[in-house]
């Protein structure tokens, strides 16, 4: 809770300090980037059977961790393409976040897990399937560092 | 416009070389290191460019030096079982 209501509030008094343009000056993106390493790092090592824990392995929360990879590559298509239709803020927001996440869910399985299934079945046969099991296991056991996309992509 | 998959792509291809620099306890040089280079090279970029080349030139690779630092820093940490419960969370035990 502390760790969540600190990068709450550094997030708004950075957007109160430097406005929309935050991500052109220097500190509050690598400020934000150490938070979200804190917040992970306070996740992962709370005990597996707390409520902190929990929020981020439930159900829900896997499934988002599951499909970021597509939400992460089509989202921002899809945002910018809506934004051309000139709707409101709230409908543009709730639509491409509505639609993101459907496009997403279908990429998932429908090509992304495809192309894993053939990066499993080629493993194998090169007999890296000891190594691809032990890497699985330990992404899925962090999968609750998909919450945080852009630091996540950065570390697998 | 650019897009953080550029980066992402730059990212997997070094990934490899960049690990060796976290192997064991180097972390405690690299960490404090990429963080200050990733700080120096955006408070460069601010200094040099006009407000309107800014977004290109933030969004490269030596911008997110740091971010990558406290990734591998972290897979580090938890692929070599050194997280146990941390103190501090002893105190939120439920």
């Amino acid at each position: 809770m502390i760790a969540v209501t600190s990068l709450l509030l550094s997030q708004y008094l950075i957007g109160s300090i430097y406005s929309i343009d935050n991500n052109k000056a220097a500190f509050p993106v690598v400020l934000f980037a150490l938070e979200y390493g804190a917040l992970i790092y306070f996740v992962l090592t709370s005990p597996s059977a707390s409520r902190v824990r929990s929020g981020f392995t439930n159900r829900v929360a896997i499934s988002a961790g599951k499909i970021s990879y597509s939400t992460y590559t089509w989202h921002l298509p899809i945002e910018l393409g809506l934004y051309q239709l000139g709707l409101p803020a709230l409908a543009w927001a709730a639509i491409s976040t509505a639609l993101a996440l459907t496009v997403a869910s279908w990429s998932f399985r429908n090509l992304e897990t495809p192309f894993l299934e053939l990066r499993n079945r080629f493993l194998a046969v090169k007999g890296w399937g000891q190594a691809l099991s032990e890497s699985e296991r330990i992404c899925d056991e962090v999968s609750v560092m998909a919450v945080s996309p852009d630091l996540v992509r950065f570390t697998f | 416009m650019s897009w953080t998959l550029v980066i992402e792509e730059i990212l997997y291809a070094t990934l490899p070389v960049f690990a060796i620099i976290f192997v064991k306890n180097r972390w405690r040089y690299s960490l404090p290191a990429c963080l200050a280079a990733s700080l120096a090279y955006r408070e460069a970029v601010v200094q040099l460019y006009p407000i309107n080349d800014l977004a290109f030139h933030l969004w490269q690779y030596p911008s997110f030096l740091g971010h990558y630092a406290i990734g591998v820093t972290l897979a580090s940490f938890y692929a070599n079982r050194k997280m146990s419960v941390a103190k501090f969370n002893r105190l939120f035990p439920r």
